[in-house]
């Protein structure tokens, strides 16, 4: 009987009417959605088209500051720039030298069209960011200026001057949502870790960028074989395999190297090379591999 | 018309949230500091107007907030902005609330916030940080900074109040 008059209580009834939709609506959208309905994209590229005239002349007027700060630092900044253009003239030499000799090396064993496109340098889109979530800690998010009709598609990398940021998680029409490399999670399985390598070994080193760890803000690089070459102070890129991320991009450095979870590999902790804080432009790259899929899933 | 006024004042807000705080705040307490100055205001209005209205900008807040900044899922902060709005809508409301009372309610009612967006992402298995370590990091830092908000709407907000229930009972004289 109390149960009916319970039920009778229309406050409450709706209460937890709405606490169940709720829970559906977060179950329903959680994951990857390759598709999102037309109010989302609607809310989203409007929302974000505003919010880029706000954040303009904000970032503006912090980069000036930044920069008055930093003009003592010029002339020296300047010394070692110059270095370092010395450096890589000499090397692009070097560079075409073994361009042309890789092209026809390619050609002579018959590469496809596929196989080509792979090695080819990636395309990069410069994006300005419109808004930065500061509001929710579980989830960093940026918003970007491009979206699918500038040829971003889900899951392309986005990286700053300094290094890897993230991963386009959502795609609009007119913008897109980045989601930070510090979203990984080892024990999330819509996560996907990133398969890394050392710059300069490439051949003779490998481990997966797994997860991020909020208090000492690094990242767990697993599953490094016992003869590994890796060593303190080394360079962290993406080696490309698996497919999924493409190779070459920077993702750290390695601080310190630890004997892994059951003893049989290493686990290195890598300081990240992006530095998480005043976004202004981003790149995006388009990968051809990204594209193609891109297009099959349509 | 009133009202509307008040939507696009909170609009902006929100706005400013995303594009102009993450500058203004130190590059040492990024990440730390969670500012949800919308709740705030949203809080004021659960405390001086009706808790439908505080339910329905709740709502519709947190829908903007998780459709904008789509990450994981739809629904937190719409789900928690919207509970709380309509509960401290229910508990508290009085026309008469002291800054006293109002400060206390709005430090409750954003601790709760993020408490109940700790809760909603760990039932999801999103979220991998203890709760000791969650409060330390961010939950009581940012609730100094909600508290600085919160008191210096203050005095604007309740004129803001002020006039309109003015404004409504001389139209109730008149009709």
């Amino acid at each position: 009987m109390t149960l009916f008059k319970l039920l009778g209580n229309k406050r409450l009834f709706i209460m937890l009417f709405g606490l169940i939709l709720f829970i559906a609506l977060m179950g329903f959208t959680l994951g990857g959605r390759l598709n999102l309905s037309w109010p989302e994209k609607f809310v989203h590229d409007t929302v974000t088209f505003v919010q880029q005239i706000f954040y303009k002349p904000a970032s503006y007027v912090s980069g000036f500051i930044k920069d008055v700060s930093n003009l003592k630092d010029v002339h020296e900044e300047n010394e070692r720039l110059k270095i370092a253009v010395a450096q890589y003239t000499r090397d692009k030499a070097h560079y075409n030298a073994i361009q042309a000799q890789n092209e026809s090396l390619m050609d002579a064993l018959k590469f496809t069209e596929r196989q080509k496109k792979l090695n080819l340098p990636y395309e990069y889109r410069i994006a300005q960011v419109t808004s930065i979530n500061v509001a929710d800690p579980f989830n960093q998010t940026i918003n970007v200026n491009l979206g699918s009709k500038n040829g971003v598609r889900q899951g392309m990398p986005v990286i700053s001057v300094e290094g890897v940021v993230g991963m386009i998680s959502r795609v609009y029409e007119f913008s897109s949502t980045v989601q930070l490399l510090t979203n990984l999670d080892d024990k999330d399985p819509s996560s996907r870790p990133i398969s890394a390598t050392i710059m300069g070994k490439e051949k003779k080193s490998f481990g997966m960028i797994e997860s991020y760890d909020h208090s000492s803000g690094t990242f767990s690089m697993t599953r490094i074989e016992e003869d590994d070459e890796i060593a303190e102070g080394d360079t962290v890129v993406s080696s490309g395999e698996g497919g999924i991320f493409p190779k070459g991009l920077i993702l750290g450095t390695v601080i310190s190297i630890n004997v892994g979870e059951f003893g049989l590999t290493r686990t290195a902790t890598v300081q990240p090379a992006a530095t998480y804080r005043d976004w202004r432009e981003l790149f995006i790259v388009i990968t051809p591999d990204a594209n193609e899929t891109g297009k099959e899933a349509k | 018309m009133n009202r509307n006024w008040m939507i696009g004042f909170m609009f902006i807000l929100f706005l400013l949230e995303g594009t102009v705080l993450p500058v203004l705040i130190p590059d040492a307490w990024q990440g730390r500091i969670v500012p949800q100055f919308v709740f705030m205001v949203i809080l004021y209005h659960a405390v001086y107007q009706h808790r439908h209205t505080s339910l329905l900008m709740g709502l519709g807040f947190g829908f903007l907030q998780d459709i904008v900044y789509y990450g994981h899922m739809i629904g937190p902060h719409a789900f928690s902005m919207g509970l709380l709005g309509y509960l401290v809508g229910l508990l508290f409301t009085s026309r008469n609330a002291t800054l006293f009372s109002m400060m206390a309610i709005a430090v409750f009612g954003s601790f709760a916030n993020q408490t109940i967006l700790f809760a909603v992402y760990s039932l999801f298995g999103i979220n991998r940080m203890t709760y000791e370590y969650a409060l330390f990091d961010f939950m009581i830092p940012s609730l100094f900074v909600q508290l600085l908000f919160a008191l210096a709407i203050y005095v604007p907000m309740r004129t803001w109040f002020d006039r309109l229930s003015g404004k409504a009972s001389a139209e109730d004289e008149q009709g």
